[in-house]
């Protein structure tokens, strides 16, 4: 221990005098702007996606043939009663962007600087930053990625890039479970902008160089409830979920 | 109390002709989406929790026994949102529940309704036909 503390105490102006840019890899941002947008739009309440409307006349993405493949055998394993990859069953949230389109509301708040976008499943924040910043050169990727934001108009358009390769793309046309694989090259535009009185429209751009052989577009319409609150979420408080040897899915402690 | 029947069932029915997409928590696989089981017993549990809720209930065997049967329900949150309350079931309250049962032959299943003991009928309020697995 005596030995530790020796090597610590010589270190100690080293440490001191190292560069705070370790660890940082962007100067430092912008102080936070005046108003995100002038008028910020209502955009009060929670919004629920329309499900019925995302089923109409959407499409699915196109894979490059590598990833087509990986979604073949993944199609082929369900077919033969294996499980396939579904990360919320074991409380992982499912990233973007099947963020916005759980069946739970998500609200946005606009401060200066940031539009903020929570979503009550799995109780996840999304930061929109407003204050002109690129995305970080040293990619680190997450669930919900990295999104920088700005008003077109009454249109808020978001870039999200640095996501995670272990999420899964949700299907449209096949709604079998079994979900669709990217890389870590995703990016997500977001159009948001609302469509009518009390409906929201998110429309989507989605790409992947590595896995998409063309861009995915869709759109995510979203219906107001001024009179709802978001509840807390928090998925490992029971969840009972778990899978057997052969991995498959299964509910902990049932009477056989 | 009055009766009542919530219409949410029937409204979630209708549009349950469209599949959710990836939304499931977790695939409906492991229930039988075809058979539908009733379970009239006791109410022993009622859990208010996240990710499901989920109910216990004492429901009499044929050798004279009782079996505890687990019933999946959806998110508190969803369910607080169509009237459901934690208070909504008690232990003790006799009911029958509707479920769609585990395919394994456990005691357990998909919540799809409850009738309370006055003839009150709650539905699921989350039910939409989840894709064919």
């Amino acid at each position: 221990m005596r030995f530790v503390r020796i090597i610590l105490l010589a270190l100690a102006p080293a440490i001191a005098l190292a560069p705070r840019a370790l660890g940082q890899n962007r100067p430092a941002p912008k102080p936070l702007q005046a108003a995100a947008h002038a008028a910020s739009p209502d955009w009060d309440g929670a919004w629920m996606p329309d499900f019925a409307a995302l089923m109409k006349g959407q499409v699915d993405p196109v894979f490059t043939p590598e990833f087509a493949a990986k979604r073949a055998e993944w199609r082929a394993k369900a077919a033969a009663g294996q499980p396939v990859p579904n990360p919320m069953q074991n409380c992982l949230p499912p990233g973007m962007p099947d963020t916005m389109e759980l069946p739970f509301p998500v609200e946005f708040l606009f401060t200066r600087g940031r539009v903020t976008i929570i979503q009550e499943a799995f109780t996840q924040v999304r930061t929109v930053f407003m204050d002109g910043r690129g995305h970080p050169s040293d990619p680190d990727p997450t669930y919900n990625g990295h999104s920088i934001g700005h008003w077109e108009g009454d249109t808020l358009v978001i870039d999200t890039t640095q996501l995670r390769a272990d999420t899964y793309l949700p299907m449209r046309a096949e709604v079998d479970f079994v979900p669709g694989p990217h890389s870590d090259a995703l990016r997500i535009v977001e159009r948001i902008r609302l469509a009518g009185p009390d409906k929201l429209e998110d429309h989507l751009v989605i790409t992947d160089p590595k896995a998409l052989a063309q861009p995915w577009e869709f759109s995510i319409s979203y219906n107001r409830h001024r009179d709802w609150d978001l509840h807390e979420y928090v998925c490992e408080e029971n969840n009972r979920d778990e899978t057997d040897s052969s991995g498959h899915d299964m509910l902990k402690g049932v009477q056989k | 109390m009055k009766k009542r029947v919530w219409l949410v069932c029937l409204s979630a029915l209708l549009l349950g002709a469209a599949a959710v997409p990836v939304a499931a928590h977790h695939s409906y696989a492991m229930f039988d989406g075809s058979k539908r089981v009733s379970l009239e017993g006791t109410i022993r549990e009622f859990r208010w929790t996240n990710p499901h809720s989920w109910i216990q209930i004492d429901v009499r065997n044929e050798q004279g026994g009782t079996d505890t049967w687990t019933v999946e329900c959806g998110s508190p949150n969803d369910m607080a949102r169509h009237g459901w309350r934690s208070s909504t079931l008690k232990p003790g309250d006799h009911a029958t529940i509707v479920i769609n049962p585990l395919r394994n032959g456990d005691k357990g299943g998909r919540f799809i309704s409850v009738t309370l003991a006055d003839g009150t009928v709650l539905a699921e309020p989350a039910l939409r036909t989840p894709p064919k697995p």
